[in-house]
């Protein structure tokens, strides 16, 4: 699903934010993507999603070189990967409907089908009265699971969510981890950007840890960590071949 | 009017909220543009086909010669043109109108200055054939000498010279008011894009091909260029009207060409608010997938 071999991150021509990180992520695998502010979990994200290029490395997503993918590729990529940003990235112009049909209907779906799904997933996250609200009335937790709901209305294969319980309450925080536990039951690969601890001890997911622009993966499940990159060979081959016994599965 | 839904609030720009005043001065400027080319060309060809059927024969007076001597020469002399292949009529001009045609240089009272008055002949010639005017100089010559042969080539050239240099600054106007249209479109494209770079990101960054992104720009100039066009062709109209009305007066300038607008010359004109709306929207469409393959998303 989505591979990263001794890839790094650089910002203009500042220092290396991310260097010598290696990892597999499986299809059907869900991730804690944990690490203090600022430790470039937004970056990682990023490369991810196509919204930033290596520095150096490779990275592949569903199977392709991202580095000789066209700027007309782009697109078909995207449509797979949900993406639940930060600060929202919601359009403040249009309703908090229109903000989750936008996936919709950039994919050419009809109006009639978007206008009975997006009410829908709008309802299951609470929304229900909300429909026609515009972004700037609503409030962070309600922008945020406007956000979700955007994020996952297409159903895509890949989903990336940026501090996504960022705004709301633990329990709406733990509820939001059971919509992504659900879909990752779906099939979906789930990745969650998080600095909240006390969150994520919660869950037995694996973590992928950065620390001093390095990630380190720990499986709580099994109680063991292992380093990825160059630095860890052996504990990257480790961590591979779990992906593809996962992917075989 | 016209509204479209988009994902990116370009109506909102205030760069944008002059657009269809804008098309619409270029449309009314290149509409009259327009115009004038299309009359003077008109004009300008039926001149030339008037002027290349006729010839002025001069016979001009011989001294000590009476009426009847007179009468004789201006007979054989006519006889001559008449026997001239590919003329179709003749006519001497009576005095009065001689007269006339001398009173720019000779005044009201040309009687008075003694001057003998030349003999004037209007030949009307078949379309397409052009007599053989050095042989026929040639003939005249022996029945009244100093008969001159005036085919108005040199005025024509000159007069058919300035209509044409009016007719091309009048297209290279019309030219240059649609790059001028091209150009505004393009930058208030580029500007929108830069104001909403975040809502373009964002759909970007949702699976939008530049291209759906292209579309949106493409509407709203789409809207803007109709209701440009819309403006631009009704005061192109209501100027012609007016042009035409005091034409019919005798009071505007070049009332000869005005009187010469015919009804299928709309058609031409028409083209003109359609060509400034699809100017505006491929203007568009080529601006903004421009800049989009500049952006980073």
């Amino acid at each position: 699903m989505v591979l990263f071999d001794g890839v790094a991150v650089r910002y203009a021509a500042g220092p290396e934010v991310l260097r010598g990180i290696s990892f597999t992520l499986a299809p059907g695998s869900f991730h804690f993507l944990v690490g203090p502010s600022g430790a470039g979990k937004s970056s990682l994200l990023k490369l991810i999603y196509l919204g930033l290029r290596p520095a150096a490395g490779r990275v592949e997503l569903f199977g392709r070189d991202v580095s000789v993918l066209r700027r007309s590729d782009y697109p078909a990529m995207r449509r797979r990967i949900g993406v639940v940003f930060q600060d929202f990235r919601l359009i403040e112009h249009l309703s908090a409907m229109d903000n989750v049909a936008l996936p919709l209907r950039i994919a050419g779906v009809r109006e009639t089908d978007i206008k009975r799904h997006v009410p829908e997933l709008l309802s299951w996250v609470g929304l229900k009265h909300h429909l026609d609200a515009l972004p700037a009335t609503l409030s962070g937790g309600q922008q945020q699971r406007v956000a979700i709901a955007r994020a996952v209305i297409s159903r895509p294969s890949l989903l990336l969510a940026d501090e996504p319980t960022g705004n709301v309450d633990d329990q709406i925080g733990v509820r939001l981890m059971y919509l992504f536990e659900e879909l990752n039951k779906m099939g979906t690969t789930v990745v969650v950007a998080t600095h909240n601890e006390g969150l994520v001890g919660r869950f037995t997911h694996r973590q992928l840890r950065i620390t001093q622009g390095t990630v380190k993966l720990v499986d709580p499940g099994a109680q063991a960590g292992a380093e990825t990159g160059a630095a860890d060979e052996h504990s990257e081959a480790s961590y591979a071949a779990e992906a593809e016994r996962q992917e075989s599965a | 009017m016209l509204r479209f839904r988009t994902d990116l609030p370009l109506d909102r720009d205030t760069t944008a909220r002059f657009l269809p005043w804008i098309i619409g001065f270029m449309v009314y400027l290149a509409m009259i543009a327009a115009t004038v080319a299309l009359l003077v060309d008109h004009v300008t060809q039926r001149w030339q086909r008037d002027l290349s059927g006729q010839l002025t024969v001069e016979l001009p007076g011989i001294a000590g010669e009476d009426a009847a001597q007179r009468q004789q020469r201006v007979d054989a002399a006519m006889e001559e043109i008449t026997d001239t292949n590919g003329v179709v009529g003749t006519r001497l001009l009576d005095e009065t109108e001689v007269k006339r045609l001398l009173q720019p240089w000779l005044g009201d009272q040309a009687d008075q200055l003694g001057v003998t008055l030349p003999d004037l002949v209007a030949v009307s010639l078949q379309p397409g054939i052009r007599p053989n005017l050095s042989e026929l100089a040639e003939r005249l010559q022996n029945v009244s000498p100093g008969a001159a042969i005036d085919d108005h080539a040199q005025f024509n050239a000159g007069a058919l010279n300035f209509l044409r240099t009016i007719e091309v600054l009048a297209l290279s106007l019309l030219a240059l008011v649609l790059v001028a249209t091209a150009g505004v479109v393009a930058f208030v494209a580029r500007a929108g894009l830069s104001i909403h770079r975040r809502i373009v990101e964002i759909v970007h960054l949702v699976g939008a091909h530049d291209s759906y992104v292209a579309r949106q720009f493409q509407a709203q100039a789409f809207r803007y260029g109709f209701m440009g066009a819309f403006i631009g062709s009704l005061l192109a109209a209501a100027t012609l009207l007016s042009a035409g009305v005091f034409a019919a007066r005798g009071a505007a300038p070049m009332s000869a060409a005005v009187k010469a607008f015919e009804p299928w010359m709309v058609w031409p004109l028409a083209l003109i608010p359609l060509a400034a709306v699809l100017i505006a929207m491929i203007t568009v469409r080529i601006a903004v997938l421009q800049a989009l393959r500049r952006m980073a998303y």
